[in-house]
């Protein structure tokens, strides 16, 4: 048994040792990518029906029609070990990385990019206000006017509340979280001034038990629809929304369209997604540093909303069979004040605390 | 602000939430105390969980049938037990660390298999699985607020509780039940009448995995339609603590566990009110903290008279 073992193990070792010499030729001969520019996504797990997967999107349409090649690393679960996956990245000759700034990226990508003078950083999702990048010119952030999008998801779901009582269930609450619930009140006060609205964190983004259980609890203090901010976390509040019959409202992606032929009932009940389109950010931004690298403003954070067309509302066969024709409209007509900047949504990040709280506390469910 | 939550329809909610919140972790609480009569500490619980989920998924969308889901499950179960009662018992490995790493290899090793079956690694929801049914207890639906509260639960948390009175039997009225507790109070005892102290302690790790892999079931195929990636965030350890709290009582762990559900409970419900969510969140594993102080302090004092006794 042993001999046979050590027997295998030397045919796999040495099959293997052949295998990478002959890889290591290839590139001698013809290399495919020569003229290219070598680009690298730095990602959190696919299969998060969120910013992963959207990014990933892009990222791989970008690999198909524009001059690049790359590779996509995927950021490991333990948050320890982002420093080590950035620096991996880091350490390939890319010209451009880029990532998304959840759980402390940003501060990791801060940190290495003046050690690597020669390499173009982009974070999806950075705060607006973020410090120590001003002086950076290999840095550039975007941040998607999410407090643009809940406004339409916040007034849409007051419109089609029965009790004018809605919920929001954020997995934590840091910043960009903290905008979206404040776009959403705002929105759902622009609706009916006397809402009242729900808005908590199950803790985590990807306990779907818990999500289901804050869902679960809002719908008892009568909220009617739910905005489920939370990621792969969101599967668990909508199936609160589709157990109870109440409006579920999904995020990042097109929720609606994963339940489509899988799981109808499902589908039926979420209305709409506040969507981010980070796979067109992220092409455009590639295609902008190939075309003309320094139109760029590095060193700034640069904000994408409804107008710009880096988020918008879904508006699928869903939305369009459960939404009445009357509150569409409404909707349209919004959506063309908010790009047309006739109307102003309150963002977070112009806040202080103090307000926010004062703000979620004027609309708490009594 | 307080005053909505003391309605009766809000109350009868609430009690019910309790109930279903507390089912995995009585589960757990169940198969952590019988590897705890015998002497050993299952810290891969949480990894046996969430293996025993994702097969229960996998299973039941294979065969369509319910019930080869919860064979999945504890084959699951019972593959992770295995494998920490060998390398324990008979190679001899250190129990805890092997625990730990079997739940490292639980939480990339689902993940894996997830993606070898439907090709994402988030969830399962591409795989057609089955639901378990909810029941409804005749008789007790009938009674007024109680009824609702007890009633039209699923099918798994009426089952826990028989699992609960199940290892009540097992432990403390059964022939191995004795064996297993005699092996854990003084295994060299054991041995000296002709007990294989080893086969005792293997069969009970077996028996904890069993138990705890329909708490697995139980979160991909009840409380949740399906898998997703670490979905047991903790379980596994706040049902173990239930049973430390209560020393090994079948009872007092049944209890405990629901005490924890009800702080989960008490946590959700308080983020709803914009309460800071990061102090709420602690509540469930704050509770576990105090409650283990108080269970020492107990246990303490009691040491401290027995001497003084003597």
């Amino acid at each position: 048994m042993k001999k046979l073992m050590s027997i295998v193990l030397a045919v796999l070792f040495i099959v293997s040792m052949t295998a990478c010499a002959d890889s290591g030729k290839e590139p001698d001969a013809t290399d495919p990518n020569e003229g290219k520019t070598h680009v690298v996504y730095v990602g959190g797990t696919r299969g998060d029906a969120g910013i992963a997967d959207a990014t990933y999107e892009g990222f791989d349409r970008a690999l198909k029609e524009l001059p690049i090649y790359g590779e996509y690393i995927e950021l490991p679960a333990d948050k320890a070990d982002y420093r080590a996956t950035l620096l991996e990245a880091c350490e390939t000759d890319a010209k451009l990385v880029f990532t998304s700034a959840g759980s402390g990226m940003i501060d990791i990508v801060i940190e290495l990019a003046p050690q690597y003078p020669d390499k173009k950083f982009m974070v999806l999702d950075t705060p607006i206000d973020q410090e120590g990048i001003q002086d950076m010119d290999n840095f550039y952030g975007i941040l998607c006017a999410q407090n643009e999008v809940s406004y339409l998801t916040g007034y849409l779901a007051q419109r089609m509340s029965k009790t004018g009582k809605v919920g929001v269930v954020v997995g934590v609450e840091y910043p960009v979280l903290c905008d979206f619930i404040t776009g959403f009140i705002s929105g759902a006060r622009a609706a009916n001034p006397d809402t009242q609205i729900a808005a908590s964190a199950s803790g985590d983004w990807v306990d779907q038990g818990a999500a289901k259980e804050t869902a679960l609890a809002q719908i008892r203090q009568g909220c009617d629809v739910i905005y489920c901010v939370g990621a792969a976390s969101s599967f668990g509040s909508l199936e609160a929304c589709k157990e109870q019959g109440v409006w579920g409202i999904g995020c990042d992606t097109d929720l609606a369209a994963q339940f489509i032929g899988i799981d109808d009932e499902q589908a039926d009940c979420i209305i709409t997604s506040a969507y981010k389109d980070w796979g067109q950010v992220s092409y455009d931004w590639i295609k902008t540093c190939l075309e003309d690298i320094d139109s760029i403003p590095w060193g700034t954070v640069e904000l994408t909303g409804i107008a710009e067309g880096g988020c918008k509302i879904i508006q699928n066969e869903i939305y369009e069979k459960q939404v009445p024709d009357e509150i569409k409209a409404e909707m349209e007509q919004l959506i063309k004040d908010i790009a047309d900047g006739k109307i102003d949504c309150p963002t977070y990040f112009d806040m202080t605390e103090e307000e926010y709280v004062a703000l979620k506390e004027s609309v708490m469910v009594k | 602000m307080f005053a909505q939550f003391f309605t009766q329809e809000y109350l009868v909610d609430f009690f019910y939430s309790i109930i279903r919140m507390s089912t995995p972790l009585v589960y757990c609480a169940m198969g952590a105390l019988i590897s705890r009569q015998s002497g050993a500490l299952n810290m891969a619980l949480e990894g046996i969980m969430l293996t025993a989920s994702l097969l229960a998924v996998a299973f039941s969308a294979a065969t369509h049938t319910v019930f080869f889901g919860m064979v999945g499950a504890v084959l699951g179960g019972l593959l992770i037990s295995f494998v920490l009662a060998y390398m324990h018992l008979v190679k001899q490995s250190e129990l805890v660390l092997t625990g730990i790493a079997l739940n490292t290899l639980a939480s990339g090793g689902t993940v894996y298999l997830l993606f070898l079956l439907t090709g994402e690694k988030g969830t399962s929801r591409l795989l057609n699985s089955l639901v378990v049914p909810k029941w409804e207890i005749p008789l007790v639906k009938d009674i007024p607020i109680l009824g609702e509260v007890l009633s039209g639960h699923n099918a798994l948390t009426y089952i826990a509780f028989v699992f609960a009175a199940l290892t009540y039997v097992l432990i403390f009225k059964s022939g191995t039940g004795l064996r297993i507790r005699a092996v854990g109070f003084n295994p060299d005892a054991a041995a000296s009448v002709g007990i294989n102290v080893n086969r005792i302690k293997f069969q009970a790790f077996l028996y904890s995995g069993l138990f705890a892999s329909l708490g697995g079931a139980f979160m991909s195929m009840g409380y949740l339609s399906n898998f997703s990636r670490d979905m047991m965030a903790g379980r596994g350890f706040i049902g173990m603590s239930a049973t430390n709290l209560a020393d090994g009582r079948v009872l007092g762990s049944l209890l405990a566990s629901l005490g924890f559900g009800a702080a989960e409970a008490v946590s959700i419900t308080l983020a709803t009110l914009n309460m800071k969510a990061e102090i709420v969140s602690m509540i469930p594993y704050l509770a576990t903290v105090i409650g283990l102080v108080i269970m020492s302090a107990n246990k303490q004092a009691k040491a401290r008279k027995n001497r003084e006794g003597i």
